[in-house]
């Protein structure tokens, strides 16, 4: 890339790095590797910079890029998730850390609990506030798809959840 | 259920971010680093098809050429027997495109392949052909040692023989001897001496015109027919 181009990589970079690091985090859960798939998702964006005609699809492509990696990183073998009853660290009791922190901490255990694709669904419904047409066309699936996707996906979230989160609970 | 608190609630959960672990150095340095390696393998991919094409097309073309010359050494005349016949089969191959090798040194070839001991110049394969046309070399050689003169003097007599026949004649100052050894019936011309050869063949010498040793054919054939 010459140098233009580098600098628009650039300020594209500093403006959504953030977004797509907050994205990476709650599909899988840590940071760490919410850098990794975020980096991957920059790095394969920065590639393709000058083939990318349309920049206002950018979003679009990182979005993509960074459910695609997370949901192959889930189906390999070393990395291949597992549900469990019983977390490998024991949490903190509630009245140790604020009601808002409980509520972060409850919504993440949920999530790791749901499946791969149905979590990014809901991630990219209700983090990104992607309507069902733009999911859609993120996933490269059907409407239909994505709106029976999203049913299953809080009706497993609100499972895992039980009654920790009461605006998960549906309304009657 | 209220998909805004549902949304707040997710954007709460990834509200506190820690620092990034990279930036867009590392982004680029990645980038460069895997736009190299795919370079790399697309050219290690490249060079591995054209190295198994080229050793393809060199292992098709030599066994195209070894089909071919299995074909032509099996077209040349070669019976497989005959690599059991010949004493020296080391190279079956190398034998197979040659004439075969006599077993037995004194037993004369009619094939034309090599000289016969005892005798010298003059190749068999004019006495395989001739009878009287041609001049056999150890008759010749006989002959020329009784006569005291060169064997390279010798010539085809002027008679006729059957082809299994050996002859030889020398011209000496006006003087044609002529010496033929032959196991069938010989129509010799008047004043031929016949003797019997040690092999029980017929030794037939006879003079032909005017010179010193006209009347000495009967010594000569006396002297040749030991040795034949």
């Amino acid at each position: 890339m010459d140098q233009r181009d580098e600098q628009e990589f650039a300020e594209y970079f500093v403006a959504r790095r953030e977004a797509v690091r907050r994205t990476a985090y709650l599909l899988c859960g840590d940071w760490h590797r919410a850098d990794d798939f975020a980096q991957t998702a920059f790095v394969a964006v920065h590639r393709r910079w000058r083939k990318i005609r349309d920049k206002q699809a950018l979003d679009a492509y990182v979005r993509r890029t960074l459910v695609r990696a997370v949901i192959d990183e889930s189906r390999r073998p070393w990395r291949r998730e597992k549900f469990t009853d019983e977390l490998p660290e024991s949490p903190a009791s509630d009245h140790e850390i604020g009601d808002a922190v409980a509520t972060r901490e409850a919504l993440m255990k949920g999530l790791r609990r749901v499946p791969p694709r149905q979590r990014a669904v809901l991630v990219l419904r209700f983090l990104e506030g992607l309507d069902v047409t733009a999911t859609a066309e993120v996933l490269k699936c059907s409407e239909g798809t994505v709106k029976s996707q999203t049913a299953r996906g809080l009706t497993a979230l609100r499972e895992a959840l039980g009654d920790a989160i009461d605006d998960l609970r549906p309304a009657s | 259920m209220d998909e805004q608190k549902l949304a707040d609630l997710f954007r709460d959960a990834a509200h506190d971010a820690p620092p990034a672990s990279f930036d867009a150095s590392d982004v680029r340095i990645a980038s460069r680093r895997a736009t190299l390696r795919r370079r790399n393998s697309i050219a290690a991919g490249t060079t591995l098809v054209v190295v198994l094409g080229f050793g393809g097309v060199v292992a098709g073309m030599n066994w195209i050429g070894q089909d071919k010359s299995s074909s032509s050494v099996l077209g040349s005349g070669q019976a497989d027997d005959n690599k059991a016949q010949s004493p020296q089969t080391g190279s079956a191959t190398a034998l197979e495109a040659q004439p075969p090798q006599s077993d037995f040194p004194g037993d004369p070839s009619t094939q034309g392949d090599g000289s016969t001991p005892g005798s010298t110049g003059l190749s068999t394969s004019d006495r395989a052909v001739q009878g009287c046309a041609g001049v056999d070399r150890e008759l010749a050689d006989a002959l020329a040692g009784e006569l005291s003169v060169s064997p390279e003097q010798a010539q085809p007599p002027t008679v006729t023989c059957s082809p299994d026949s050996r002859s030889a004649a020398f011209k000496i100052d006006g003087l044609t001897i002529t010496a033929i050894v032959t196991p069938r019936p010989f129509e010799a011309p008047a004043g031929a001496e016949k003797v019997r050869t040690a092999k029980g063949q017929d030794l037939y010498v006879f003079t032909q015109g005017d010179g010193q040793l006209k009347s000495q054919a009967r010594r000569f054939a006396d002297a040749l027919a030991p040795r034949f």
